[in-house]
């Protein structure tokens, strides 16, 4: 039995439980086998010669070459490695014996390697494994991990480890559990999570102790060096292969505990930047961003608690899922208020909402100043995200993210901001366009040719404000006056659709908003609140007024059984999942197209079309008995 | 040299070093082989009679291998359009250097016996004058050519003529799976049977470490199918399998998949097998002279224990006596420790421990 505790992305952890024991993943599967040093502080076992008693075990079947008909002869009695192990527990799970052959280099088709997992479908047998050789028939076995047998073979291309990761992945579907043989290694965990693999071994450990490599997260060292680690194998002053390899166990269990808490902070992808240690590690990670992105993103959230802001501190940042969700929303979802055609473009600040920070606050007076500011559109050019248009700076990433800033900008940076830049004005159809930047003349050629540029040596400079209160005045001048309840429905607007898509506009038309300090309240120009926008989380929090509005509009809807929700939706009752939904999205609940309530997706909707049991919606409002089958 | 091919052992190069994602696995093209040139002849120790001697080893450029699929095997690549004519040049050029050697062993990169790749009447011929001046001839092919009429004709041309077929493996998924024999045990018994029935006499190769098996299976494997074909064999002949141009078994060791077979394992069967077969009369000899040993593209061990295992080999192919070999374990090079756990993680065979280790 799988059951999912937190999630990051791909990653996740998780409680798997066979028998009475459960083990939490991700996890390392310490091999067991008479001849092998035996690790014991592990939570986790792969054995070939029996249980460990009280831990986690899971078994290895033996080999699929080595036919018991074959081996077995009167004079040579088989090693005791050739006898697969017998399960004490038939609930155990078993890897069941199977051919590894790497994909592609299978002699013809793969009857025999069929007929060898007959026993597996049959009985309780948890374990299945795809090679990419036989692509079997998942979906019947019950099979719950699934061995991802190329992984280790594949690391050493790392574009293929991309492509076979999510082939296998779409294949087993999210809530599976997927283990890499041979891949193990401190520096790999945090990436391998990252990837949703849940299990590895200690095969890599045992190896690098053979060579003589005490390993350290993001780093190696001899064995011969002394001094490198504090842990109970180096501090009792061992340098053989055995305490190597005790240590490098003793390394590998701190950094899954840490990867652990990283999936359930939400920060394992700084982990996995932190740890990108070896040149597969960041050629495969580049490929999962730049050629699966559309696979990936599905399972990133759209918001994240504040504290865990994102830190995008180098090139693998620029790269990262939700980044490249926010920039392709910019340019293919958004649509900036209609009644503000002058385009102002503003550097970001260090402090988040930018409207919190003084240089902001500054702008904002002198914009104030125009004579015309609801005719405005203020747009924060910043590295990584590109463009920000104001009304989105409190949604994630937007809203907390941290970059270091040194005043240089890198060739990737720069053509991402001139890129999406480019694409942005293009798009949106402005009337004047005000570039009140500084050092960033590289963004030149993605500024119309009209465009006025005001910031000068320095955005802030009272010269510089002045210069640019100035230009926005003569550039309103002759547009008709928007008055601010106007200039806020129609910022509403643009951010309803940013987040519900082209639907989400039905929310705003003829809305009204009211700021209570951070946040804000939207109603219907009447009295009936629609929705409100918290600071904090930066996404619109629907009332069933507001979602009635977006009833059949939107890519956000999940569609239950003839029931009641309320608290929390779980997964069995889920019918169908809206293909917009990520973790952490406003979602309507509904039933046969009519409203149940609304509440905040757990999972995405490509988990939750594969998941059979978790919370998927959390319920926020919810039809009361009265309202009965309104 | 007992029974391994120093004239054949594969060139010494770097594997899978191309930069970038290793996606790209370039081959040079060969360049064409000449019909009337033989691929290979050398000297080597051997043992007859329980004497050492040596043997005069000839490879002929043929046609080639009818079957030419198996996923370790190369010698396709040497084939040429031999004629008759052209073959018994290269077999007249090739015996001018003989000297004075008792046993002779005629291969081609395919069967002997093949009348596609040697005329009936030139075989014919070869034998008789082979067996004119040798007091031991070997030829080798593949079963389906080891006909009673082939059989009957050659022998009675060279009397006791030993017939070698690569056996490869016992084990019916190793042969189809793995080696990609085209055949199975079956037909090896039966045309092994016919030989004898014949006065012939059989020598089985085997292959230790196929690709796809791990070192354990390796070894369990090789030992299993020499006891499983010892009643049948005169010899048996253990071949640790080394790396081969254009060969599946190159492509796993490019992309760092596979390391072939430790010495020790090949020891380590020699010694398993030895016990094996005790029982078994008549007891067949058991050779193991493993081509490029000590080399990256052949067996090996650390390298620095190499040469003293391959020599106890060498010493037990000759003598049948254990001792060197035993010798050799106790108390052994460091990296036997090494060796034990990549046997010891072979009962995990989906993890590729070959690919964690240096090859």
């Amino acid at each position: 039995m799988i059951e999912v505790l937190a999630r990051d992305g791909l990653a996740r952890e998780m409680k798997w439980t066979a028998g009475r024991i459960s083990l939490p993943t991700p996890n390392i599967l310490f091999l067991r086998s008479k001849g092998l040093p035996h690790f014991d502080r592990g939570e986790g076992f792969l054995s070939s010669d029996g249980a460990v008693e009280g831990k986690f075990t899971l078994f290895s079947g033996g080999s699929w070459f080595l036919e018991r008909s074959n081996v077995a002869s009167p004079s040579v009695a088989p090693s005791p490695l050739a006898t697969p192990a017998s399960a004490a527990d038939p609930s155990s799970p078993v890897i069941p014996p199977f051919p590894n052959i790497p994909a592609g280099l299978e002699a013809g088709p793969g009857e025999a390697f069929a007929a060898s997992l007959e026993g597996f479908r049959s009985s309780s047998g948890m374990v299945l494994p795809v090679t990419g050789v036989y692509p079997p028939d998942i979906h019947g076995t019950g099979a719950e991990l699934f061995v991802f047998a190329g992984a280790l073979e594949n690391s050493f291309r790392p574009r293929r480890f991309a492509e076979e990761l999510v082939r296998l992945k779409e294949a087993a579907g999210y809530s599976r559990l997927v283990y890499a043989p041979g891949l193990g290694e401190p520096s790999h965990l945090a990436f391998l999570a990252y990837c949703g693999i849940d299990l590895f071994d200690s095969a890599p450990l045992l190896a690098a102790a053979g060579q003589g490599h005490k390993l350290l997260p993001g780093w190696r060292a001899s064995s011969a060096e002394r001094g490198v680690c504090h842990c109970p194998a180096c501090e009792s002053g061992g340098d053989g292969p055995e305490a190597v390899y005790s240590h490098n166990c003793y390394t590998a269990l701190s950094e899954l505990r840490l990867v652990r808490s990283a999936i359930r902070g939400g920060r394992l992808r700084e982990l996995v930047e932190n740890r990108l240690s070896d040149a597969w590690l960041v050629a495969a990670l580049r490929h999962l961003d730049s050629r699966h992105y559309e696979f990936c993103e599905r399972f990133f959230p759209v918001a994240r608690q504040a504290t865990s802001g994102m830190r995008a501190l180098g090139r693998a940042s620029l790269t990262r899922p939700e980044i490249a969700r926010f920039q392709k929303r910019v340019l293919e979802r958004y649509r900036r208020p209609r009644s503000a055609p002058v385009l102002l473009l503003l550097p970001c600040s260090a402090r988040k909402p930018y409207s919190s920070s003084l240089s902001h606050r500054t702008f904002r007076g002198w914009i104030d100043r125009s004579g015309n500011p609801g005719a405005v559109h203020e747009v924060v050019v910043t590295s990584p995200l590109g463009v920000v248009p104001m009304e989105l700076e409190s949604l994630y990433p937007a809203g907390s993210y941290d970059v270091p800033v040194s005043g240089d900008w890198d060739e990737t940076e720069m053509r991402i901001l001139r890129d999406q830049l480019g694409r942005f004005i293009s798009a949106q159809r402005y009337q004047g366009v005000v570039c009140h930047l500084s050092g960033m003349d590289f963004l030149g050629e993605a500024l119309p040719p009209t465009a006025f540029s005001t910031g000068g040596q320095r955005a802030t400079a009272r010269a510089s404000v002045e210069e640019m209160a100035r230009t926005l005045s003569e550039l309103v001048r002759g547009l008709p006056k928007v008055n601010r309840r106007q200039a806020n429905s129609e910022r509403f607007s643009s951010l309803s659709r940013f987040q519900f898509g082209p639907g989400g506009e039905a929310l705003a038309e003829g809305c009204e908003l009211q700021r209570r300090s951070n946040d804000w309240r939207v109603t219907d120009g009447r009295r009936t609140q629609l929705a409100l926008l918290q600071h904090e989380r930066g996404l619109l929090s629907l009332t069933m007024d507001g979602a009635r509005r977006l009833l059949g509009r939107t890519g956000y809807e999940v569609e239950i059984g003839d029931f009641k929700p309320s608290g929390t939706v779980f997964m069995p009752g889920v019918l169908k999942a809206g293909q917009d939904i990520r973790p952490g999205d406003e979602v309507l609940v509904t039933h046969a197209g009519e409203l149940r309530g609304v509440g905040v997706a757990i999972m995405s909707s490509s988990e939750m079309e594969c998941s059979r049991k978790g919370a998927a919606v959390r319920m926020r409002h919810h039809i009361s008995s009265k309202e009965g089958g309104r | 040299m007992t029974d391994g091919e120093e004239g054949r052992a594969p060139d010494e190069e770097e594997g899978a070093d191309e930069c970038g994602d290793g996606e790209h696995e370039q081959r040079t093209a060969r360049p064409p082989q000449n019909p009337r040139e033989y691929v290979a002849s050398w000297s080597e120790r051997d043992a007859l009679d329980g004497s050492e001697t040596r043997a005069w080893v000839l490879i002929l450029r043929t046609r080639g291998c009818s079957w030419a699929r198996c996923s370790m095997c190369g010698y396709h690549g040497e084939a040429a359009a031999s004629s008759a004519e052209d073959l018994l040049h290269q077999f007249e050029t090739a015996i001018l250097r003989r000297r004075g050697e008792r046993i002779a062993k005629v291969y081609t990169s395919g069967s002997f016996l093949d009348e596609r790749e040697v005329p009936s009447g030139l075989r014919t011929r070869l034998l008789s004058e082979l067996s004119r001046s040798f007091e031991r001839v070997v030829v080798e092919s593949r079963p389906e050519f080891v006909s009673e009429p082939a059989v009957r004709e050659a022998v009675a041309a060279c009397p006791g003529l030993e017939i070698a077929m690569g056996l490869e493996s016992a084990s019916p998924r190793v042969l189809s799976h793995s080696v990609r024999k085209g055949f199975l045990f079956s037909d090896f018994e039966s045309r092994a049977a016919t030989v004898r029935r014949q006065g012939g006499r059989v020598r089985a190769y085997l292959l230790l470490k196929p690709p796809f098996l791990n070192e354990m299976e390796a070894l369990e494997d090789t030992v299993a199918s020499a006891v499983r074909a010892a009643p049948l064999c005169d010899t048996i002949s253990i071949n640790p399998v080394n790396i081969q141009r254009g060969t599946i078994v190159e492509q796993l060791w490019r992309r760092m998949i596979y390391r072939p077979p430790w010495l020790w394992s090949a020891a380590e069967s020699v010694l398993r097998a030895h016990k094996g077969v005790a029982g078994v009369t008549p007891r067949p000899r058991i050779v193991c002279a493993p081509t490029a040993a000590g080399r990256r593209r052949g067996a090996h061990n650390c390298g620095r224990c190499d040469e003293t295992v391959v020599a106890g080999l060498e010493s037990y192919s000759l003598t049948g006596s254990t001792e060197a070999l035993e010798r050799a374990f106790s108390p052994g090079c460091a990296c036997i420790a090494e060796w034990r756990k990549a046997l010891d993680v072979g009962a995990f065979p989906f993890i590729t421990y070959d690919a964690l280790i240096p090859r």
